[in-house]
């Protein structure tokens, strides 16, 4: 530090103004928490789309109506690739763990990758059913607000995963880094449990029990 | 250029100057400051759209305003004022006022808050558009049904943003020795209740999802229950919760003594807010289950130890009589009155459901409690939020024209919905004793606006035409962290690193008020 004659100003000032402290240098779960917090937000979004689904169908004396035809095939596909990105997420975790960069980008890759074919065999599953919301048929309405809700997570849960791999690309995954690769883990491992719900409730426990 | 002072414009806060600064901003006192300032922007209109609603049920039959209109302004009112006003200022004292508490620099993700206030702001300014172009919650439909869905979602999304980063960071940027039980009220019920807001905002949002594909893809109409129950008991227990902690937080200060036991507090305000959390009870065919009915009267519990640990700092302590005081005792008060109105409400032989009784308990909570609690967090925290004292003059006469409004305005209402069984939203009814009760109504509520316009001419007079007195850094030997920094407090907040914190009364030494200090 130098202070030189001729600025006695810059003495004044930094004696009347201390300089403040650093922001702290590792916020302590500041991003596990708001991860908790999103976490129950979505669990109480959906909670409350399926309730009403169950709602509607203890009131009704057929269901799922008559007419409805489940693509229970497409179906298993579609969700079973929602179940492996789970595998591939928490590939991640293990990769950063062990420092393997490639195998993590690889890893981010493989489940955004996974994502994309959910929504492609979503979107299939709904050609198929060919439900036409908003005609008063409560069935279709319901099940295009749970589908379409969930999907939106799982597009959420890609473009986190996607802005987690640039921050890898870019250098930032290191220990410290390491609570984003983890957060951004768990809310897929979420969006993946909601789907295993959604898929049990709405289609599985429809026609094969 | 000295090294110094090449140090110290490193620590300067790198704001973009002008109207930029205010978009880009993530210092929290500034994000903060815009809160505030929006919601009580927001209460005037709400406060107007409740005149408005109170001076059509002066005589039976339609007189200002057509059946539509009326429909929508009463559910409007009780947006704004909810919406637009109680849940944003509480979220706007928080966002300036939790780092201040917790000993911490700023937000744990200002870039966040800074969005979600944004957010909040165009999804706010689309919802006013979707009424003013005929839409709302009542009946309707088209596309102004569809922008209000999606603006009110918006608002509801936005506001949950804005407290995701409150909680975060009070849940882990507490400075040394800060344990959470020894957060101050007003950090915790933040905590509390901004936690359980966002559960049962999440439950809304689900509604609101039904309600867009009944109303975009379909001829249904999005009805007022779907959202209605967001501002009725018991969650209007929730929405008490930021002005019973406001008034836990202020008082040990203003009577100069602590609560004997701190967690007691802390309990009471987490038993507020769990049974506040309405998302169960939606639908009518709830409202006789027998756990309704307990959580309604078990609702008075919490209510009553609020009122009763206040009366203990009093009797105990030396009180000041500062309107901020005045202020936070009367909405206790009025919390309670509005517990017991609920439990009133619950009673099935009493036939109150379906009726203005509801209306009333509202006025308590909302304009009357959140009111009051409002101005007793500015008159208290104007030092830290600007800089300077609001007069105490001007204090006592806001406390006495909402604590009065507040009682004109309700007590009518109550009246109407137990003896003349006035049902809710009715612009007709036989009898001209109903008229003469609104009419006294509509004068507490005159009353209520009043005082809400001084508090806003007072902030003006004092904050923006810069005649208020200058405040020190701790005028009120404050017990609590943000009163070790200076008034209004410097970038990063505090001077130097805290030390480490013993107690919940961190700047009070071990003598039980005020006086004495470390």
């Amino acid at each position: 530090m130098t202070i030189t004659a001729e600025e006695p100003r810059a003495v004044v000032l930094a004696q009347e103004t201390p300089p403040p402290p650093a922001a702290p240098a590792a916020p302590r779960y500041a991003l596990s928490v708001a991860t908790g917090l999103a976490i129950a937000a979505a669990t109480m979004l959906m909670g409350g789309l399926l309730g009403y689904y169950l709602a509607l169908r203890q009131a009704a004396e057929t269901w799922p109506p008559q007419g409805v035809v489940i693509p229970n095939v497409a179906l298993v596909a579609t969700y079973g690739a929602l179940l492996l990105s789970s595998l591939t997420a928490q590939w991640s975790v293990s990769a950063l763990t062990s420092r393997d960069r490639r195998h993590l980008y690889l890893a981010i890759a493989m489940t955004v990758l996974l994502g994309g074919a959910f929504i492609n065999g979503l979107t299939f599953c709904w050609a198929r059913l060919a439900l036409v919301a908003g005609t008063g048929f409560e069935y279709a309405d319901i099940v295009y607000a749970i589908t379409v809700t969930h999907l939106l997570l799982v597009v959420t849960a890609m473009v986190v995963y996607v802005l987690v791999g640039f921050r890898v690309l870019a250098g930032q995954a290191s220990d410290r880094q390491r609570e984003l690769v983890v957060c951004a883990t768990a809310w897929w491992h979420f969006v993946v449990v909601v789907g295993l719900i959604v898929w049990w409730t709405l289609w599985f426990a429809e026609r094969v029990l | 250029m000295s090294t110094i002072a090449t140090n110290l414009r490193v620590y300067e806060p790198t704001e973009l100057p002008g109207l930029a600064g205010w978009l880009t901003t993530s210092d929290h006192k500034r994000i903060g400051r815009c809160w505030i300032a929006v919601s009580l922007a927001a209460l005037l209109v709400g406060l107007g759209l409740l005149l408005a609603v109170a001076a059509e049920g002066t005589e039976s039959g339609q007189q200002i305003l057509d059946g539509g209109s009326f429909a929508r302004i009463y559910s409007a009112y009780h947006e704004v004022l909810v919406l637009g006003f109680l849940v944003p200022f509480a979220i706007g004292l928080a966002t300036y006022l939790i780092p201040l508490q917790i000993g911490a620099p700023g937000l744990a993700f200002p870039r966040m808050a800074s969005f979600a206030f944004w957010t909040y702001v165009v999804a706010l300014g689309s919802l006013v558009g979707a009424y003013l172009a005929r839409g709302g919650a009542v009946a309707s439909s088209g596309r102004a049904a569809d922008l209000y869905v999606v603006a009110f979602a918006g608002v509801v999304a936005a506001l949950s943003v804005a407290l995701a980063s409150i909680i975060s960071t009070a849940a882990t940027w507490r400075t040394s020795g800060l344990t959470l039980d020894r957060a101050p009220a007003f950090t915790w019920a933040t905590i509390v209740g901004g936690g359980l807001f966002i559960l049962s905002a999440s439950v809304l949002l689900s509604r609101l999802i039904l309600g867009y594909i009944a109303s975009r893809y379909g001829d249904g109409v999005f009805d007022y229950p779907t959202v209605s129950w967001f501002w009725s008991g018991p969650q209007l227990g929730l929405l008490a919760v930021p002005t019973a902690g406001i008034a836990l937080d202020l008082s040990p200060t203003l009577a100069k003594a602590r609560f004997r036991v701190h967690g007691t507090v802390l309990v009471v305000l987490a038993a507020m807010a769990i049974l506040g959390f309405g998302a169960g009870s939606q639908l009518v065919d709830t409202f006789d289950d027998v756990f309704y009915v307990l959580v309604s009267f078990a609702e008075i519990l919490p209510a009553l130890v609020v009122v009763a640990l206040l009366g203990d700092l009093l009797r105990r302590g030396r009180p000041s009589g500062a309107s901020a005081l005045v202020m936070a005792l009367v909405a206790s008060v009025l919390l309670l009155g509005a517990a017991a109105a609920g439990a009133a409400g619950a009673i099935s032989g009493l036939d109150l459901q379906g009726t203005v009784w509801a209306d009333a308990i509202f006025a308590l909570v909302v304009p009357g409690a959140g009111l009051l609690g409002v101005g007793a967090a500015l008159w208290y925290w104007a030092p830290k939020l600007y800089g300077l004292q609001l007069s105490e003059a001007a204090g006592k006469v806001v406390a006495l024209f909402v604590s009065a409004g507040t009682v004109f305005y309700a007590l009518p209402v109550f009246v109407n919905g137990l003896v003349n069984d006035v049902p809710l939203a009715a612009t007709g009814w036989d009898g001209s004793d109903i008229a003469d009760l609104n009419r006294l109504s509509l004068l507490g509520i005159a009353l209520v606006a009043l005082g809400a316009v001084l508090i806003v001419v007072e902030l003006v007079r004092s904050v923006v035409l810069r005649q208020g007195f200058r405040a020190g850094a701790d005028p009120w030997h404050g017990a609590t962290l943000e009163w070790a920094a200076a008034s209004p407090p410097s970038a990063f907040n505090f001077a130097g690193p805290l030390p480490e914190v013993h107690s919940a009364w961190p700047l009070w030494a071990d003598e039980s008020d005020g006086s004495s200090r470390r």
